[in-house]
């Protein structure tokens, strides 16, 4: 026997399609349908029990059989979300096994609106998880220009996915009108703290330095409450955008002190552009 | 893409600059936070710590502690609300079909009305604690110690049937008495969390280092080293993360404390990356560092030793104030005293240029 014959097959895992907002409106329509078919069910049924009375049985049938569907619905839906509840664990141990969890139940139906949409909000985690950043704003900008519903505590989390990916992809617009929104809500400290970061890697794209700088004390206070890489991080984003400010003095202030928080290999894991080359190139 | 950019709609008010880059126009932080949200970018989800209460303030001895943790246990979640919750509604159902006239179909739908205000009402609870919960984290995280004790301490006994959340908010109390240098208050607290984790747990490995830290401000030092002991066989475990980090740092203070600075010295070759993870707060362990060289170098006599000193305690006032520094080790107080150190102090504020 092979090495190969002897060692344990890799479980077979199924992926999901690249995503398309078609695709998802009709399946946002079918679950629709399947709701208002139920819901026809039942008001018929109690229409038709008042009009025709104990003459026939089939009102009290059409009713009981909206009740079963309605069951039913719930019961797909609640398997499904029981189908990820681990998401967070697999996401971090295994990708692919959490994207093939994922596949299996958005294929489901009929699904609860909320919980259609809360497996697409997990759907962008994941892409944004494998990097497939451009995918990933894709979906979060669709979600976000649907009702949410149950799933409206998760607008931030979409809109911060919404913001990292457009940033990763060199969409600046998609990143500014992400920034918009959020500042539009009202955050949390934890969610104020993610915009900081993100809207500082924003106007360091865009070549906004003086306004990255401005409230710098602040945004410094701040940005000592996030881990260390990312405070780290932040400040040579800030340091970059002084030198180009033209403070110097302030610039290699924030930049000994990212010196302290973070590595530069841990600054340039977290971005795509590296902010001590940036710096570096701005002085 | 026409219902996208709808959704998006509401570019900032304000003098728009436009963007060399998207072709659209820039905001500014201070502009942006007036015309879209009418408050500045930190206030509104900045806990307001006079608002937790206005009356005074006396942190909690050990014993009141002890006492406030055993008379709120966790308690396992009980499924009878639950089932209660679907007896009534299966009672209403059979009160309603089995005699559609007469008064039973009101008294059944009145039943299900009734369950339905009672879960309505125990989800509007949860998420008040939830929030309450969130607003002491808040207030902890930006040392708000006081205001954060106060209000974990009123939490507790509401948060009993929700055993994570009383983990949390059990561990507030702990790190926010740590805070206030009340460590006797603390290792109960510590007691506790650790007592309710597995052994190797992450997060129980953390409390126990901390836990080891409190023994050591309050000179238990057999106990700290007891700790530091059974720790030391899962740190590996731990590498680059903050729990390797608060380990190396208790290490160093244990050599502080038992007066062994030149072992301490040992430490200090790796001792900048060990304790990155730990954010700004690594800079009571470069000026412990900087305490360890100053000693060596008066002991010793040497120069160059005082120079490495001044380098950590430059380092350490680049993170903390002297003020913080000296309030959480008071043993650093002649360090920011000792004239030779005065060149080498920081900021730990930035230098904003006018």
């Amino acid at each position: 026997m092979t090495d190969e014959a002897t060692q344990p097959a890799e479980p077979r895992h199924n992926t999901w399609p690249p995503f398309e907002s078609r695709v998802f409106q009709r399946q946002l329509a079918l679950d629709a349908l399947a709701r208002r078919a139920v819901l026809v069910l039942l008001f018929g049924g109690i229409f038709a029990d008042w009009v025709v009375g104990q003459a026939s049985s089939l009102p009290e049938a059409a009713v009981i059989l909206a009740a079963v569907g309605w069951v039913g619905i719930s019961v797909v839906s609640s398997r499904a979300a029981r189908a990820i509840g681990q998401f967070g664990a697999m996401l971090e141990s295994s990708p692919a096994a959490a994207e093939s969890t994922l596949a299996g139940a958005l294929e489901r139906w009929p699904l609860q609106r909320g919980a259609r949409l809360s497996l697409y909000y997990r759907l962008a985690v994941l892409r944004h998880h494998q990097h497939r950043f451009a995918e990933a704003a894709n979906i979060a900008r669709t979600l976000l220009t649907e009702r949410l519903g149950t799933v409206e505590r998760s607008r931030v989390d979409l809109l911060v996915i919404l913001i990292e990916s457009s940033l990763r992809c060199g969409d600046l617009t998609g990143a500014f009108l992400g920034i918009d929104q959020m500042h539009k809500r009202r955050l949390s400290m934890f969610d104020q703290l993610r915009l900081l970061a993100l809207q500082t890697r924003y106007e360091v794209a865009c070549g906004y330095h003086a306004n990255a700088v401005s409230l710098v004390d602040k945004k410094v206070r701040m940005a000592e409450l996030l881990p260390a890489p990312l405070a780290g991080h932040l400040h040579a984003m800030l340091a970059t955008s002084a030198a180009a400010a033209h403070q110097p003095v302030l610039a290699d202030w924030l930049q000994r002190r990212a010196d302290l928080l973070a590595t530069p290999e841990q600054m340039d894991a977290l971005l795509g552009l590296a902010p001590t080359a940036a710096m570096s190139e701005t002085t | 893409m026409t219902r996208t950019m709808h959704a998006f709609r509401g570019v900032p008010e304000g003098p728009p600059s436009p963007c060399p880059v998207t072709g659209i126009a820039a905001f500014r932080l201070v502009d942006l936070n007036r015309a879209t949200c009418a408050r500045p970018l930190q206030s509104p989800a900045m806990p307001d710590p006079a608002s937790s209460s206005a009356a005074p303030f006396s942190p909690p001895s050990a014993e009141q502690v002890a006492a406030h943790l055993a008379s709120n246990p966790p308690r396992a979640q009980s499924k009878s609300a639950g089932y209660a919750a679907l007896l009534a509604i299966g009672f209403a159902m059979a009160l309603m079909f089995s005699s559609p006239d007469g008064l039973m179909p009101l008294v059944g739908m009145l039943v299900v009305a009734g369950v339905f205000v009672y879960l309505f009402r125990r989800g509007l609870r949860m998420r008040d604690l939830e929030r309450r919960a969130s607003r002491a984290a808040e207030l902890a995280l930006t040392h708000h110690a006081p205001q954060s004790l106060r209000l974990a301490w009123q939490l507790l006994p509401g948060v009993t049937a929700v055993p994570q959340l009383h983990g949390r908010t059990v561990a507030m109390i702990a790190q926010n008495l740590d805070r206030l240098r009340q460590f006797d208050g603390a290792v109960v607290a510590y007691d506790e969390l650790i007592k309710r984790l597995p052994r190797d747990h992450p997060a129980a490995v953390h409390f126990r280092i901390l836990r080891a830290m409190a023994h050591l401000f309050c000179d238990r030092l057999a106990d700290a080293d007891d700790e530091l002991r059974k720790v030391r066989n899962v740190i590996d475990r731990f590498v680059d993360t903050a729990v390797a980090a608060a380990y190396r740092l208790a290490e160093l203070f244990q050599r502080i404390r038992t007066h062994h600075f030149d072992d301490a010295l040992g430490l200090a070759d790796n001792l900048l990356d060990d304790l990155r993870p730990l954010g700004v707060e690594a800079g009571y362990g470069h000026a412990l560092m900087a305490l360890s060289y100053m000693k060596f170098a008066d002991k010793h006599d040497d120069a160059s030793a005082a120079e490495q000193g001044g380098q950590w305690w430059g380092r350490a006032t680049m993170l903390l104030t002297t003020e913080q520094l000296v309030f959480r080790h008071e043993e650093l107080r002649e360090l920011s005293d000792d004239p030779r150190l005065a060149v080498h102090t920081q900021s730990s504020t930035p230098p904003v240029e006018t």
